[in-house]
């Protein structure tokens, strides 16, 4: 579905990704670990094509993101990680609106989004406005806004950050479910708990790419017996190199 | 007993508030400069070279003779038309004139009459431009007996500058933006943003909050004022007749007073929009339009006259007017800091009130 | 087709976000309300009640009734002061506006035909109140003098020296004077320009703060979808807004609509391609909300001082009248002054629309530019 060849992005001197090289199939979780400022977000925010790279090139879909952004666009949907539903419409009205986005008749639209409200328990607050729900609701509700145009991939920046373990779990049954239906789901995190739920997952810092796999076989090549584990190994070999 | 530290402390995290929004800082300042100056130059209610067509119907020596007169003052200049244009309607549909006059045939003959017929759509020039005929007619045709010579004396000003008037009134509208619009604002924007949470946690006193928090602003405020002071006496040749301390005294109060309103604002918006609008809504505008600052209040009509009797600004205004142009002392002025004294009171009271139930 | 629905559902949920804040309610309509009312009234040139005191040094008939026939109008309003007061001590401490000395033998003087004199002193901190005092004085005493001479014709008939001449004059469109005629059509071309600039100066960014732009940005919505989902409520919303100004300025303040309505429309459309290009100027440049308010506030005040709002611009130097020449409100404000006022028709007013058009136009493409290189 995504496929990068040596992405590149420099703000300034800095280079805030590094080479990045990724090639995402159909129906896979894909997970960005990394501390804060590893880049995953950048990496991200190139993917779904709201910062251009400074080199290298993106495809998705078999399209170059370059060129037909437009028709790219049609195809994703994000979650970002600052809450951005509009907080003084009622929940069902930002639907409708993010239909009217994506030239979803509303009736579509509600069909496509249908399990997942079930799933998440939305449906009796739908007619409430949005900002005056709990913060657990109004990251389901993102979640939920960003599948109204049914798109083959989504992209979850930091979907469960301020959010309890419980609804945490929900979410990833949710992003299993959306796989099962052939989407790819690009996520990233910074609780390595969650990266077990990963098909694959890139771990990142500084920019660059320290390791990329499934996670079992990871955890096998470097002896670690949990993610949390492996990813302060692997970040600790890095540094240890790059000394 | 309010810990001075700590009020400095705060004071100087509102500073960098102030300096970080540089963009804002220099609008604080230019507006005011910018609008003195449009003030001092532009807002003059003299009417120069009116536009004026004149129909000539006699075409003797005496038409001539009062064309001239017309033409001779500087307050009228004629505008030549083709003969089928003259219709007064619609040479002031197409704006070519502001006036047109009619000189009938008898003209110079016996008595008569000549017609003016002027475009009354801004009223306030359609009464200057009749005063100003009326006054070339009249000395035209010579009076029989030496009527009443008027001798009069302006005191002031006598060249009847605008700046004069302006230049005290915008120290009263700076005062009052930056006191009560920015710091309503300001407090605002800490509860909207819940660092004023953070701030009660610590052990800081309310009114060390409050000091902290008003402290830049009163100085930002009291130094733009004199900054129009100061353009205002040199680029406009303003006077300052009265007593700098009186002057001082009377302004450190009305700064008291825009607090307090300012405050008040502040315990009643929720969010920092909600503050801009109200503070807009009863500080600005009303200070604009009712306070006497460009439009006098004897002219409104009796409601309003008791309305401006709430505003600030309207007492402000006179004290500022008072100490700078006619060199009055606190004698004159008693009343009206008295009444500013009342005002901050009244407000501090129910500012007071509203924030401890917002606490408890 | 598919384009005007994903604006349809801009348009609907710009209106929900108004229809549901209270806040923006007010400032939209009640606040524009309140202004109309209170500058209709307030905001006026004219000049009356000045606080008059007289010092009759004369105390004789023609004194009196000189005082008398100042007792007219709403002009004055005499304020009764002790007979030994010096007229300065009168006017510096507030007391009195305007002193007329009558001094000692006055009448004689006057009566003899010899020629009087009269002391006027006026408070002269209001520039403009002062010069009006004093033609006002002067009118009055014009008025004495003529009735006198009159009387005295009748009394003692002579041969006339020379022709009288008299001033008919006559007041178009106007005749009573009423100052709310003049300064309403105003009030509504302000009211016109802000609500329009501060909508759209606060769209843009308000969405940034909110972090719904970021949203938006991914989806396939199109610039120019963007950007007229956001001006066309807010085109819709000023017009409104305007009507609901036009019936009050009738209801209230008894102004009736001289000429077409329909090119008064006109005129507002074209303008507001101005006002909203600029709106979204601001709004690309700046922030946070805070700041794209002082902005277009700032500028506002400027368009609203150099407009000819309060003082005509044919009065101003001939420099500040060139600088108004490029402010879109002063020509939409003459624009609706004549039409509302005078009834001119679209013939008359030909200079104002082709400036207002291309004004609309080049600020427009620029602020359309700005929005797609900034976004």
């Amino acid at each position: 579905m995504i496929h990068t060849i040596d992405l590149v992005k420099e703000f300034g001197s800095f280079r805030a990704v590094d080479n990045i090289n990724l090639d995402i199939a159909k129906g896979e979780i894909f997970g960005f670990l990394g501390a804060n400022g590893a880049g995953k977000t950048t990496t991200i925010r190139m993917l779904c094509g709201l910062l251009l790279p400074s080199s290298g090139s993106i495809t998705v879909d078999g399209l170059d993101i370059a060129k037909h952004s437009e028709q790219v666009k049609h195809k994703i949907g994000y979650m970002s990680q600052k809450f951005s539903l509009y907080p003084d419409l009622k929940a069902i009205e930002n639907l409708e609106f993010y239909a009217g986005i994506y030239k979803v008749p509303f009736k579509k639209a509600l069909a496509n989004i249908r399990d997942v409200v079930d799933q998440f328990g939305l449906t009796d607050i739908l007619s409430s406005i949005t900002g005056d729900l709990p913060m657990g609701y109004k990251q389901r509700l993102s979640l939920v806004a960003a599948l109204v145009h049914d798109p083959p991939l989504v992209f979850l920046d930091e979907p469960t950050s301020g959010v309890d373990p419980q609804a945490r779990r929900e979410f990833w049954q949710v992003i299993n479910d959306l796989a099962q239906t052939g989407k790819s789901v690009i996520v990233s995190t910074h609780f390595m708990d969650e990266a077990e739920y990963c098909h694959r997952v890139i771990v990142m810092q500084d920019g660059r790419e320290v390791v990329l796999g499934k996670p079992a076989e990871l955890k096998d090549q470097h002896q670690a017996g949990s993610m949390q584990e492996l990813f302060l190994r692997v970040l600790g070999e890095n540094n240890a190199k790059s000394v | 007993m309010p810990n001075l530290s700590r009020i400095h402390a705060i004071a100087q995290k509102e500073v960098f508030h102030i300096l970080r929004d540089s963009r804002t800082l220099v609008i604080i300042i230019l507006m005011p400069l910018l609008q003195l100056i449009i003030f001092g130059y532009a807002m003059n209610m003299e009417l120069r070279q009116v536009p004026l067509v004149v129909q000539d119907n006699a075409l003797n020596g005496a038409s001539r003779a009062l064309i001239d007169a017309f033409i001779h003052t500087d307050y009228f200049q004629v505008v030549p038309l083709a003969a089928k244009q003259l219709e007064p309607q619609s040479i002031f549909q197409t704006r070519k004139a502001q006036a047109t006059l009619s000189i009938p045939k008898e003209f110079g003959n016996s008595d008569t009459a000549v017609y003016l017929e002027i475009d009354a759509s801004d009223p306030n020039s359609a009464q200057l431009i009749q005063n100003y005929a009326t006054g070339i007619v009249s000395s035209f045709r010579g009076s029989v007996a030496a009527g009443i010579d008027l001798r009069p004396l302006i005191l002031y000003n006598p060249d009847m500058k605008s700046s004069f008037f302006f230049v005290p009134g915008l120290i009263a509208m700076i005062l009052v933006m930056i006191c009560a619009l920015l710091t309503s604002i300001s407090i605002s924007r800490e509860k909207e943003m819940g660092s004023m949470e953070q701030i009660l946690v610590s052990p800081v006193s309310a009114s060390e909050i409050l000091l902290g928090k008003v402290l830049p602003y009163i100085l930002l405020g009291l130094l733009d004022a004199l900054l129009i002071l100061g353009v205002g006496m040199l680029l406009f040749q303003v006077p300052f007749r009265g007593e700098f301390v009186v002057f001082l005294l009377f302004t450190f109060l009305y700064v008291l007073t825009s607090l307090c309103l300012g405050l008040l604002v502040s315990t009643v918006a929720k969010t920092q929009q909600a503050a801009m609008m109200m503070a807009l809504g009863i500080t600005l505008l009303p200070t604009l339009l009712l306070s006497g600052y460009m439009f006098p209040i004897s002219s409104m009509p009796p409601v309003l006259q008791k309305l401006t009797l709430v505003i600030p600004a309207r007492y402000y205004l006179q004290i500022i007017r008072g100490i700078m142009l006619k060199g009055n002392g606190v004698q004159h002025l008693f009343q009206a800091g008295l009444s500013l004294v009342i005002m901050s009171a009244v407000m501090l009271l129910v500012a007071a009130r509203r924030f401890k139930l917002r606490l408890s | 087709m598919k384009s005007l629905r994903v604006i349809a559902s801009f348009i609907k949920k710009e209106f929900r976000q108004i229809v549901r804040s209270r806040e923006m309610l007010i400032v939209l309509f009640g606040l524009p309300a309140v202004q109309l009312l209170v500058m209709g009234f307030a905001v006026s040139n004219e000049v009356k009640n000045l606080r008059l005191a007289f010092l009759d040094y004369d105390r004789s008939s023609s004194s009196r009734a000189l005082v008398q026939s100042f007792n007219t109008a709403d002009r004055f309003k005499i304020v009764p002061v002790e007979q030994d007061a010096r007229a300065e001590e009168l006017i510096s401490s507030w007391q009195a506006q305007i002193v007329v000395v009558i001094p000692p033998g006055f009448s004689q003087d006057y009566l003899s035909g010899k020629g009087s004199s009269l002391q006027l002193v006026v408070d002269g901190i209001d520039g403009n109140s002062a010069a009006v005092a004093n033609a006002y004085v002067a009118g009055v005493l014009g008025e004495f003098h003529r009735r006198n001479l009159q009387e005295r014709r009748i009394r003692t008939p002579l041969s006339k020296p020379i022709a009288e001449v008299e001033l008919i004059s006559r007041m178009s469109f106007n005749p009573d004077l009423k100052s709310s005629v003049n300064t309403i059509p105003g009030i509504i071309a302000v009211l016109v320009t802000v609500t329009s600039m501060m909508l759209s100066a606060i769209s843009l960014v308000k969405e940034k703060e909110l972090g719904t732009l970021e949203q938006l940005l991914v989806t396939p919505v199109k610039k120019q979808q963007l950007m007229a989902g956001k001006l066309v409520p807010y085109l819709i919303i000023t017009l409104a807004q305007l009507q609901v100004a036009i019936v009050m300025a009738g209801l209230i303040f008894k102004l009736q609509l001289a000429g077409s309505y329909w090119l008064l429309m006109l005129f507002s459309g074209i303008y507001l391609f101005t006002t909203l290009g600029l709106g979204i100027l601001i709004s690309t440049k700046v922030g946070t909300q805070q700041q794209a308010m002082f902005f277009s506030w700032f500028i506002m005040v400027i368009f609203i001082l150099l407009s000819g709002f309060f003082v005509p611009v044919r009065n101003m130097p001939p420099a500040i009248q060139w600088i108004s020449y490029f402010n879109p409100l002063s020509h939409y404000m003459t624009v609706l002054r004549e039409i509302v006022i005078k009834g001119s028709n679209l013939g008359q007013l030909a200079k104002e629309f082709w400036i207002l058009l291309s004004s609309g136009l080049i600020i427009f493409s620029i602020s359309v530019i700005s929005f797609r290189k900034r976004i």
